[in-house]
């Protein structure tokens, strides 16, 4: 997927929080999407099971307008954490200029945390993404709750950050941490932008 | 109405505002003919004003004859509703008509009123057609403009639209280095560091805390700068967490991002190519070099392509006064079809300016052929039926009156009637080709004189030892005649002496004289001078071949020639020896006696 198109002047970034279910993908899209101005988001887009889980997958695009003489897109996806729509997940992942995976900070899903982490790095892999060369950050959620009940971003960094990549704790509901993730993560897609494999035209 | 504070040396420069600062520059420089209209935008405090009010600070620098007006939109909506009011509104357009530069900022506050976006739909339009300038600014891009009129949008997309976004670190400090000096101000580094890395979201903010820092500095002369910068900036900070904009903010950092990760060299060829886009040219040539690896002579690049640009406008215009249907034609509006482009006017030229033709008369038929002729006229044969493929050139040498004109005229008549007579076959005298390349040059038409010929299907130069002479002349005749023998069109020399010999010829031009097939016309002998002269048998006045030459001996012109030769060839009055005067007696006035 293109990154930056020169002759059109145009960026247009595809970003995909990943995760386990029920972590707070869709929780960060729609804190995001109240944030933005009205002219700038275009509509969610949230198919929903009755338990409020997402089945397929949410889509945000956000028309950044005109940055530096770029006109800037991102289009935000999240992925059905639930472990029956693998093939879901790997339809949404494909493409992904960068990846936010949402953690859920309770100590009881650090099992399913780490499936999920472990499942998208072979879903990369299937893919044949380097994962050590995409984009990713990570967001510790739920931080919000009793601290007993969680835990510590050292903690998390622990079980799942082997890779050092740069990691957030969020409340995504209240909107703690969301956009900081957001901002690091476009940060580091944009930064490939001088990539000459990455630029069309 | 400028602000004069407002130039261009006070303008710094960083990857938020770089592209707008380029672009104003240009079209300061070159009002008009650049970008037409430039549309600046980005949140207010960002330096759109300063941007403005230094373009038309420049304008007036380079040329005091300019008028430049600034007005802000809703001084422009207020004044035009009292002209309205007041029934003056052809004094107001008389007014703005006048204006060279008009610099109209705010542009987003025309939002609903609808008779200033028709005045300044007019403007834009008569600035496009009078080479006037048009400089925009306003929030946001023409095309998220509410409230606007869908044929303004496009008016004002009709340029270049450049973001300025907030300033990032590097631009805040260079900002702030510029203020201290400027205000010989004693602020250490440190303290416009500090101050620097505060991210505000305008440079209005920016020198809102400056100011009091240098406010709290004279209250209290003893504080040293960088504690009170400190301050300043902890206050600040916690002013902005107070109503955070999370999404503004995060547009700015990432605006930043964008500056500083995309290649600088692909966003200028960007704009050179969003410049030539503008004004209708077919970009794709400039658009491959953003598919290199390696940042490509981008100065060379933009040379280049303005210089394509140039020649299409030429050909243009010379197209349209030819035929004024091919203005405006797709074509000239493709530097990758520039040859096209050429060919459309050399078929123009061709038919409305067409080079000299060969005389009528003389063709093959009427060619006395002899022993001292025959491989001439053989040759002849074969380039007439394959011209431009075996004997390129032809060139057929040998003394005066030995009939190479006539020879040359006849192969360029039997040229002439290929597919049904649509050829066109330039013949002229070498000496006529250097005056008419003399009067081009001296009218700046040689792209005209050079592409009237090279329109040609076949090229037939009588006498090119007279070439010799100019220099000009050879070198523009070595261009033409290649062009012709590399389109394998035909070319057709005579001269009094073999290429070897031709006087102060250059050994390129001679090398290819010699390349095609060198013929000679031998001398006429006195049993074929006699028989010119003798009477033509009855009823076979077409066999008579020698007038002609008599004619080529005696006659230099060809409005003499034509008293003598009717259309269907020559008068048969002139036929009969007894009744032309071939030896002039003498100056004594005594055959004009005799004559009466």
């Amino acid at each position: 997927m293109p990154v930056v198109n020169y002759a059109a002047r145009e960026i247009t970034c595809k970003i995909v929080y990943y995760g386990p279910g029920r972590s707070g993908k869709t929780s960060n899209l729609q804190y995001i999407h109240r944030r933005a101005p009205m002219d700038r988001r275009g509509e969610m887009m949230s198919l929903a099971t009755h338990g409020d889980r997402t089945l397929f997958f949410d889509f945000l695009p956000l028309d950044l307008g005109t940055l530096s003489g770029f006109t800037t897109r991102f289009q935000l996806y999240t992925v059905p954490g639930q472990v029956y729509y693998r093939s879901t997940r790997r339809l949404v992942l494909q493409g992904a200029d960068g990846v936010v995976f949402v953690a859920d900070s309770q100590r009881r899903q650090l099992e399913e945390n780490v499936e999920s982490y472990r499942d998208l790095h072979e879903a990369l892999a299937e893919q044949g993404v380097d994962a050590r060369e995409l984009p990713m950050v990570l967001q510790y959620n739920k931080q919000d709750l009793p601290p007993e009940l969680v835990c510590t971003p050292h903690e998390m960094d622990g079980h799942l950050n082997f890779r050092d990549v740069p990691s957030f704790r969020a409340d995504a509901l209240a909107g703690k941490g969301v956009f900081e993730t957001l901002r690091r993560a476009s940060e580091l897609v944009l930064r490939r932008l001088s990539t000459p494999v990455l630029a069309e035209r | 109405m400028l602000d004069g504070r407002f130039r261009f040396e006070s303008v710094v420069a960083g990857p938020s505002n770089r592209l707008a600062v380029a672009a104003a520059n240009a079209v300061a420089d070159s009002p008009g003919k650049v970008y037409q209209p430039l549309f600046l935008h980005g949140p207010s405090g960002v330096g759109k004003t300063h941007l403005l009010g230094a373009i038309g600070f420049q304008v007036l620098q380079l040329n005091r004859k300019y008028t430049v007006q600034y007005r802000p939109a809703d001084e422009f909506v207020e004044q035009l509703r009292g002209a309205l009011m007041k029934g003056d509104l052809h004094a107001w357009r008389r007014e703005w008509d006048a204006v060279n530069v008009l610099l109209l900022d705010d542009v987003h506050l025309l939002d609903g009123h609808a008779e200033a976006q028709a005045e300044l739909m007019r403007l834009i339009e008569q600035a496009q057609a009078n080479g006037g300038q048009v400089i925009l600014a306003g929030h946001r891009p023409p095309g998220e403009l509410d409230g606007f009129d869908q044929r303004l949008v496009t008016s004002m997309s009709g340029g270049l639209i450049v973001d300025i976004a907030a300033p990032e670190f590097e631009t805040r400090l260079g900002i702030l280095w510029l203020w201290r000096n400027i205000r010989v101000l004693d602020l250490d580094d440190a303290s416009l560091d500090e101050l620097a890395r505060l991210d505000v979201g305008s440079v209005k903010d920016l020198l809102t805390l400056f100011d009091k820092i240098v406010a709290q500095r004279t209250r209290q002369p003893g504080t040293p700068a960088a504690g009170v910068a400190r301050i300043v900036v902890a206050q600040a900070r916690e002013e902005r967490a107070i109503a955070p904009d999370e999404f503004s903010s995060f547009l700015n950092e990432l605006s930043a991002v964008v500056s500083s990760s995309v290649e600088q060299w692909r966003a200028r060829l960007a704009s050179v190519v969003a410049r030539w886009a503008g004004e209708g040219y077919v970009t794709t040539s400039l658009e491959r070099y953003l598919e290199s690896t390696e940042p490509p002579d981008l100065d060379a690049i933009e040379t280049q392509f303005a210089g394509l640009v140039n020649q299409l406008r030429d050909l243009e215009q010379e197209a349209a006064r030819l035929d004024p249907k091919l203005a405006g034609v797709s074509v000239f509006r493709d530097p990758g079809r520039l040859d096209e482009a050429r060919s459309i006017v050399m078929r123009a030229l061709a038919a409305y300016d067409p080079p000299p033709a060969p005389a009528e008369h003389l063709t093959i038929e009427t060619f006395a052929s002899g022993a001292r002729n025959q491989l001439a006229l053989r040759s002849a044969g074969e380039v007439i039926a394959l011209p431009g493929s075996r004997f390129n050139p032809l060139f057929i040498h040998g003394p005066q009156s030995s009939g190479k004109t006539h020879l040359a005229h006849a192969i360029a008549n039997a040229l002439k009637e290929r597919d049904g007579g649509a050829w066109t076959v330039a013949v002229i005298d070498a000496a006529a080709l250097g005056e008419e390349l003399i009067e081009a040059l001296r009218m700046g038409a040689l792209e005209r004189w050079r592409m009237r010929y090279r329109a040609a299907d076949a090229l037939v130069v009588d006498n090119v030892q007279r070439i010799g002479g100019s220099d000009r002349l050879q070198e523009e005749f070595f261009h033409l005649f290649n062009a012709f023998v590399e389109a394998q069109r035909q070319v057709v020399l005579t001269s009094d002496v073999p290429p070897s010999r031709v006087p102060s010829m250059t050994a390129r031009l001679q090398k290819r004289f010699e390349s095609g097939l060198v013929v000679e016309i031998g001398r006429v002998s006195e049993e074929e001078a006699v028989a010119r002269h003798t009477p033509v048998p009855a009823g076979d006045e077409a066999a008579a071949p020698t007038i002609d030459a008599w004619f080529e001996d005696s006659v230099d012109g060809e409005p003499v020639r034509r008293m003598f030769i009717n259309s269907s060839g020559i008068d048969s009055f002139f036929l009969d020896p007894e009744k032309v005067i071939t030896e002039w007696p003498g100056l004594d006035g005594r055959v004009l006696e005799d004559a009466r």
